[in-house]
This record gives C-alpha cells, sequence and structure tokens, in this order.
C-alpha cells in the first residue's frame, strides 16, 4: 500500500490541462486550481493595504538611490544602471522582499485553517504551492516593472542601453523564481508567518554570500570558478548588467527554483502524516 | 432500517448495504484506522449511511469524528490497510479528486480569508471545484438565497458574525451540488433562530444529499438524523437506524408512581409485574424501570389493592442518556485491542 495522501491529484476534471502526472499523491499538476489560487493571492493583497505599502516603500527606495547615483555618477547612465541593480540597496530589496512577500502564503492558510478548506475542494499539495510561487512572482515582478519608468524618465537624455535593460530584467524574473521558491518552501515549513520570514531571508542571504567562499582558496583556484557560477552578485554584475544573458545562469536559477518548490509539495505531503 | 445494528457479521471484506430498498451506501466506511505517529486514533471504524438519509455523528470530543471526517473529505489520507472508505462509489485512496468534487465539506470553525468578500469567497471556491463561470454564477445565486446571504453578499468575511460565517460555510459546502455533505458541527456558534434555520435547512436536502454531521447537540441530531453513528476512542460504540434508537430509548424509559395508603411491600408486589426489572421506591414515590409498557398493569394492581394512585408519569429515556451510557460501555482503554463495543454487527 503507497504511503500517500489520499486521492490527490489523481482524474482530472473534462478539458482540465494536465501539466505533469503521475500517480504519486500531490504532483498531479492542473493549471485551473494554480491559477485560481495565484487569482485570489493577488486580490488579497490588492484589498488589504499591504501591496500598496510594498510598492510605495519600493518605489520610493529605488527613487531615491536613483537620484543619488545620477548626482554621484554625473549622470552617467551605464554607470547608474550597474549601481542601480548592483549596490546594497538592490541586493537588500532582492533577498528581503520575496521572503515577505511569501511568508504568510502557506503558514498563514495552515495556521488559520484554510488550508483544509482549500484540500478539500481537491487541490493537490503541487496545485497548491505552483498557485502559491505564481502569484508571489507576478507580483515580485510586478514590483519590479514599477522602476521602469525612471529608467524611461532617464533615457529622455538618452545612453539607456535597452538591451542591456531587458537583460536585467531577465535576470530579475529569474532571481525573483529563485528567492520566491525558497520563501515558499520557507512558508511551507511552518505555521508561523514570521518565522518563514526569517527563514527565507535567511536561506536568501546563504545563496548571497556564497560568494564570499572564495576568500578560502588561493586566487586562481579552480573552487572560484563553481562559486562565482553560483554566485547572484557575479551573475548581476558581470552578466545581466553587461546585457549578457547566459543560458547556464537561467537553468541554474530555475533549477534551484524547482527543487525548492519540489521541497516545499515534499513538506505539505508530510503534514497529512504528523 | 437497520444502520448496522443487528448484523452478525463484521464488515471486513463485505461491502455492506444499507439502503432499505437495496442501494448501495453512499458513504461506506469498512475498518477504517489512522494513527498519528504512535497515537492510535481510529481503530476499525466501520459503518455506512445509505443514500438520501442524514447520519448523525456523534461522540465526545477527542473521540475521532473529524479525523474520520477529514477522511471521508480526502484531506487526510487513511492508514495503509485493508480497510476501505467509499464516498458516492468511489474510493478515496483511488479517486480522490473525483470524491471531493461529490462531496461538500462544512469544518468546524469555518476558516475565512477575511479580506475577501462573500462573493469573491464564493466565486473563488466555485473556481476551485471547476465550476464553470455561467453555472458558478447561477449556483451563488441560489446558495446566498438558500443561506440568507443576500444581504451580507458584498461584506468582508472578516466583519461577519459567526453565524454568518458558518453560512457561508454551508453555502459554500452546497455551492457545487454535492452527492454527499459532511458537515462538522454545523449549528455551533449559532444563536437558536439560526440553528433552526440550518437545521430545517439539512433537513430539507433529505432524499436529495446524503448528509454526515457531527454534533454536541443531540437534540439537534434526534430531531434531523435518520440514523447515528456514536464513536468514542477512535471506535465505533453504535449504530442505530431512528426506528432503532427511538424503540430503545422507549425500553429504557421509566415510570414514575405517587401512591398514597400502599403498604411496606408495595415495591414487592410492583416487581413481580411481568416486565418490570426493578423498582425504586422513596415514601410515597415509586420508580419503576421496565422492558416493556407496564402502565396498564400497574393501574389495575393499584385498583385491585384499592392504593390511591396520584400521579403515574412516564419518564423516557432522552438521547443523551443513551449516548452515555453507549460512550461508556464502549469507549476502549488506551490499550490498542479494539473494544467489543466498535466491532460492527456487535453494536447496540
Amino acid at each position: 500500500m503507497r504511503r500517500e495522501p489520499a486521492g490527490r491529484a489523481r482524474g482530472d476534471a473534462g478539458g482540465l490541462t494536465r501539466l505533469a502526472a503521475s500517480g504519486g499523491a500531490g504532483v498531479g499538476v492542473t493549471l485551473r486550481i494554480p491559477c485560481a489560487i495565484a487569482r485570489r493571492e493577488l486580490l488579497s493583497l490588492f484589498v488589504s493595504p499591504v501591496a500598496t505599502i510594498v510598492l510605495f516603500a519600493f518605489l520610493l527606495i529605488h527613487g531615491a538611490t536613483f537620484h543619488f547615483y545620477l548626482r554621484a555618477l554625473d549622470g552617467e547612465l551605464p554607470a547608474v544602471l550597474a549601481s542601480q541593480f548592483g549596490g546594497v540597496p538592490f541586493w537588500f530589496l532582492c533577498l528581503m522582499i520575496p521572503p515577505l512577500i511569501t511568508m504568510r502564503s502557506i503558514a498563514e492558510e495552515r495556521r488559520a485553517g484554510t488550508f483544509e478548506l482549500l484540500v478539500s475542494t481537491g487541490a493537490g499539495d503541487a496545485e497548491i504551492i505552483a498557485g502559491k510561487f505564481l502569484a508571489a512572482w507576478c507580483f515580485h515582478t510586478l514590483l519590479w516593472l514599477s522602476v521602469l519608468p525612471l529608467l524611461v524618465l532617464a533615457d529622455r537624455t538618452g545612453g539607456i542601453d535597452w538591451g542591456v535593460v531587458v537583460s536585467l530584467y531577465a535576470g530579475l524574473l529569474l532571481s525573483g523564481a529563485l528567492y520566491t521558491a525558497v520563501g515558499v518552501l520557507a512558508s511551507s515549513l511552518t505555521q508561523n508567518p514570521l518565522v518563514a520570514a526569517v527563514l527565507g531571508v535567511t536561506a536568501n542571504l546563504a545563496i548571497f554570500f556564497v560568494n564570499w567562499l572564495r576568500v578560502l582558496h588561493p586566487p586562481g583556484a579552480l573552487e572560484i570558478r563553481y562559486f562565482e557560477y553560483l554566485s547572484p552578485v557575479h551573475h548581476f554584475g558581470n552578466d545581466f548588467t553587461q546585457g549578457v544573458i547566459d543560458l547556464r545562469v537561467a537553468v541554474l536559477y530555475l533549477g534551484t527554483a524547482l527543487w525548492a518548490l519540489f521541497l516545499a509539495v515534499k513538506a505539505l505531503e508530510r503534514r497529512r502524516w504528523s | 432500517m437497520p444502520a448496522g445494528a443487528g448484523d452478525e457479521a463484521p464488515y471486513g471484506g463485505v461491502r455492506p448495504r444499507l439502503g432499505g430498498n437495496g442501494d448501495p451506501a453512499v458513504i461506506e466506511v469498512v475498518d477504517l484506522n489512522r494513527t498519528f505517529g504512535r497515537r492510535r486514533v481510529l481503530r476499525e471504524v466501520s459503518f455506512c449511511v445509505p443514500p438520501g438519509r442524514i447520519a448523525g455523528f456523534l461522540g465526545p470530543n477527542g473521540a475521532g469524528k473529524t479525523t474520520t471526517m477529514r477522511i471521508l473529505t480526502t484531506i487526510l489520507p487513511p492508514d495503509p490497510g485493508k480497510g476501505r472508505v467509499v464516498v458516492a462509489g468511489l474510493d478515496v485512496r483511488e479517486h480522490g479528486r473525483e470524491v471531493c468534487r461529490r462531496v461538500g465539506y462544512l469544518p468546524e470553525s469555518m476558516p475565512i480569508h477575511p479580506e475577501l468578500r462573500v462573493d469573491e469567497h464564493l466565486r473563488y471556491r466555485a473556481r476551485l471545484k471547476g465550476l464553470p463561470a455561467r453555472r458558478a454564477s447561477r449556483r451563488i445565486g441560489d446558495v446566498l438565497e438558500l443561506c440568507g446571504l443576500r444581504d451580507v453578499s458584498r461584506r468582508s468575511l472578516g466583519v461577519l458574525s459567526r453565524g454568518y460565517r458558518q453560512r457561508v460555510g454551508l453555502a459554500d459546502a452546497l455551492l457545487a451540488e454535492p452527492d454527499v455533505l459532511i458537515l462538522d458541527e454545523p449549528t455551533s456558534g449559532l444563536d437558536p433562530g439560526q440553528a433552526a434555520e440550518v437545521r430545517q435547512l439539512i433537513a430539507g436536502l433529505r432524499e436529495k444529499t446524503t448528509v454526515l454531521l457531527s454534533s454536541h447537540v443531540l437534540g439537534e441530531v434526534e430531531q434531523v438524523c435518520d440514523l447515528i453513528v456514536i464513536i468514542a476512542g477512535g471506535v465505533v460504540c453504535a449504530r442505530e437506524s431512528r426506528d432503532g434508537w427511538t424503540d430503545r430509548l422507549a425500553r429504557a424509559g421509566r415510570l414514575e408512581l405517587l401512591l398514597r395508603g400502599a403498604p411496606g411491600d408495595v415495591s414487592r408486589r410492583l416487581r413481580a409485574l411481568p416486565g418490570v426489572q426493578e423498582v425504586i421506591s422513596a415514601g410515597e414515590r415509586h420508580t419503576i424501570s421496565a422492558d416493556r409498557d407496564v402502565r396498564e398493569a400497574v393501574f389495575r394492581l393499584a385498583v385491585e389493592q384499592g392504593w390511591k394512585l396520584l400521579e403515574l408519569a412516564p419518564r423516557p429515556a432522552t438521547l443523551e442518556s443513551l449516548f452515555l451510557e453507549v460512550v461508556s460501555a464502549g469507549a476502549p482503554g488506551r490499550s490498542d485491542s479494539p473494544g467489543t463495543m466498535g466491532r460492527p454487527g456487535s453494536a447496540a
């Protein structure tokens, strides 16, 4: 007898698109349920003041830093872009915002009991995780898109390389996928949103600081290349802000994000037996 | 309709059929076990609910009612093993999603997303349940009307009273026109008027929908349910049809007499009447326990003996007393051995 949750995600509704299927409970995924969950998540975010406050703070920080870099770098736009998307405020937002967006996603549902209600509709664990991730990733993307008008404004004087902007946003989408997936995983491990946020930030910091391990090795050592390959700081400094989209980096980010989401599904499955 | 009472053979391996008309039961639970870690919360639980019937699921706190209901709604899986849980003809292990589509579930305390409005919540639930947009709109209108939520449909769930939230939960459970409704304490937190409305609503579903409802309000169960399943310590202690428990209550009733001028051996003479099992006397007041109706015999005896019969009052047993009796007799200890009352066929 399989030790699997009863009946998670078997037998599709007519006309539904099946993205993945297996005999394993909680693995079969249809589009309908993740979309419904993501839609509800975004609705909840925007009917409460949370989204507005986060957007306001996000734009304020970006506006202030953009102004600062413009003045400090005499309006040299390529340098401004590199600083704007590679400085301390940028990494602060990159690492802190996704766990704050995702901290309530699963933890709050479980704490409030709405998770049980959600599962009673036949929503599989993978579908729930997919919906939560989709909502968080969309909101994260929206946050970064809100910065675009600043760049459009700066381009009135000329000098913005839109190819670089495209690669920057590709980097933001990819790293955003990774950080929000880690945030969803953290949220699936606890019923306390605050603990989920702390776990998410800690995990994101660990990913961020991986490049620091290079100090343990002599210059030119092979290991340093490994750490560079894994380091988001390196990817933004050498690829995305230079107009380069490295497929290996894309695979690394998306692969790690999928792995984190898979672990989140497993965390939910485990809940049924405890 | 016998709800398992009188079945001598255990259910193991046999598909129980309870409908008097030969219909298969809509809810079939056969030798269901469930453990959390080392704690065994359900022990070979077996019961059935025939189509269109309303079953009351009774038991003290921690008896395993909610766990059973969660398994029936596929929220929790049963332990692996020979046990079987079939809802609407579908095994919950094999056809969980299809089972979900056929079951409406109201949890004990209706959890909500406080920021959503009532209509938004129902629309969200309709999407999750896979209702097409047009049918969803029609059904939302129907259940808002049915559950008396029309006036609050644009209000946020967070500002609604507990009673209204419970109604929203019921509306949600009814949304997809399920074959089976599983209601965990549906009137919990409602005022008497609201509770009566909900009971009326549930009673109105008889014949159309099969309902399993848990409740601590035994009067409610008595009013609404066609059969009862009593569970204690994870073991089914009794399964009774309405006829069965009515008969049992009648048999368990007592007769109170107020006799004046009766001699000292009145207890002995009353005990000599056919069917009388016990007589408790306190001065002029005598209480008779009998396995049949002895009112006429008592009256005749009083007339023959010249006693002044001032009062002859039947005191029927209540479902509460029956519940307490069954639970105290059937609840197993902490050991892993199932209580004898828990075996199907040995109940009541």
